[in-house]
């Protein structure tokens, strides 16, 4: 392996780790107190039927994503990538619309104590949509290749 | 699930999607499962969405129900009935000189220890009707006894036209000293 491949690797593994993680800690966060992550979410306004639902699931679907993202194998964490992406798609739309309808509401992105929506949580997500993107593009090629081939 | 696994399925593209859907229902059911575990589980029959934002964390007050104005021929069909009781908002002279049968005397300008009384005075009733001189005077003090009190279930009644639309309605009133003026002011 030459130092630039290592450096890719080294640049890869401590990606996962740092979505896996960070995945992981929102999800435990919220999991903490889930009637309040209900509420987080009610306050969106969107969907409302269905808050108290995705406020008991997201939590548990952040963990089991953000653990397989570290831990599992190369086909399972691209799975596992593709559902943090649309994921993290669908949080940015949300933010989007409630910050458009000028609904001051936090984010609930960890939990209680969250960050209030704005400029500021949109960049972050955008942020960790270009690197979950970037991660998944890099795992999917090998297999692209091997389709071509 | 190896990554070498020999049947091209599994290496495809397309299985990806397969996979996310197995991750997804792994972690609904562990979500599903986690909250059902726990000793404080999250009740979802007994939850609605909010209609406006809500601070979390915050201990919800119930609400209390919005103050009715009725006119004194509908006040006077809550005369005598358990539970309903009459307070006038007016001053002690006028409060003398003629008031509904069993109306508590306090005035808008009550003490906030009087006003502390009355509101136990009122404890044990769940409905109050409140009257003055002009609706406006009521619902001023109806208003804040109805946040003094902080009963969903007190139903606060404003009469409305004062004790003048009441007296000239010749609805029964009664006239006489104010005995409750001397100590608690009520």
């Amino acid at each position: 392996m030459t130092s630039r491949a290592r450096i890719k690797t080294i640049a890869h593994m401590l990606l996962r780790i740092g979505l896996g993680g960070m995945f992981i800690l929102a999800g435990v966060l919220k999991m903490n107190d889930v009637g309040a992550f209900v509420t987080q979410i009610g306050n969106y306004q969107f969907l409302p039927a269905w808050s108290a639902y995705f406020g008991v699931v997201i939590p548990a679907i952040e963990i089991v994503v953000g653990a397989a993202i570290i831990l599992s194998p190369k086909l399972w964490r691209q799975a596992a990538e593709l559902i943090l992406l649309v994921m993290l798609v669908a949080f940015t739309v949300a933010v989007s619309r409630a910050w458009a309808l000028g609904i001051n509401i936090e984010c609930g992105c960890f939990g209680t104590g969250s960050t209030p929506i704005g400029p500021w949580v949109l960049a972050r997500n955008l942020s960790l949509i270009t690197a979950t993107s970037v991660l998944l593009l890099t795992e999917l090629s090998p297999l692209r290749r091997r389709k071509l081939a | 699930m190896s990554d070498d696994s020999p049947n091209p399925f599994w290496t495809s593209p397309a299985s990806v999607g397969l996979r996310a859907v197995a991750l997804l229902g792994m972690g609904v059911a562990f979500g599903l499962a986690f909250n059902q575990l726990r000793p404080k589980s999250f009740a979802f029959t007994s939850w609605a969405p909010p209609t406006t934002c809500a601070a979390v964390g915050e201990e919800h007050e119930p609400a209390l129900r919005p103050i009715e104005v009725l006119v004194p021929e509908q006040v006077a069909a809550l005369c005598g009935v358990p539970g309903v009781a009459f307070a006038d908002v007016r001053d002690k002279h006028k409060y003398e000189t003629g008031h509904v049968i069993q109306a508590h005397h306090l005035p808008c300008t009550a003490s906030p220890d009087a006003a502390k009384v009355a509101v136990e005075v009122l404890a044990a009733t769940n409905t109050v009707v409140v009257y003055g001189e002009t609706t406006e005077d009521a619902a001023r003090v109806a208003d804040s006894l109805r946040e003094k009190a902080a009963r969903p279930e007190l139903r606060v009644i404003v009469m409305s036209g004062g004790f003048n639309a009441w007296n000239e309605a010749g609805l029964a009133c009664t006239s006489g000293a104010c005995d409750e003026c001397g100590e608690a002011k009520l």
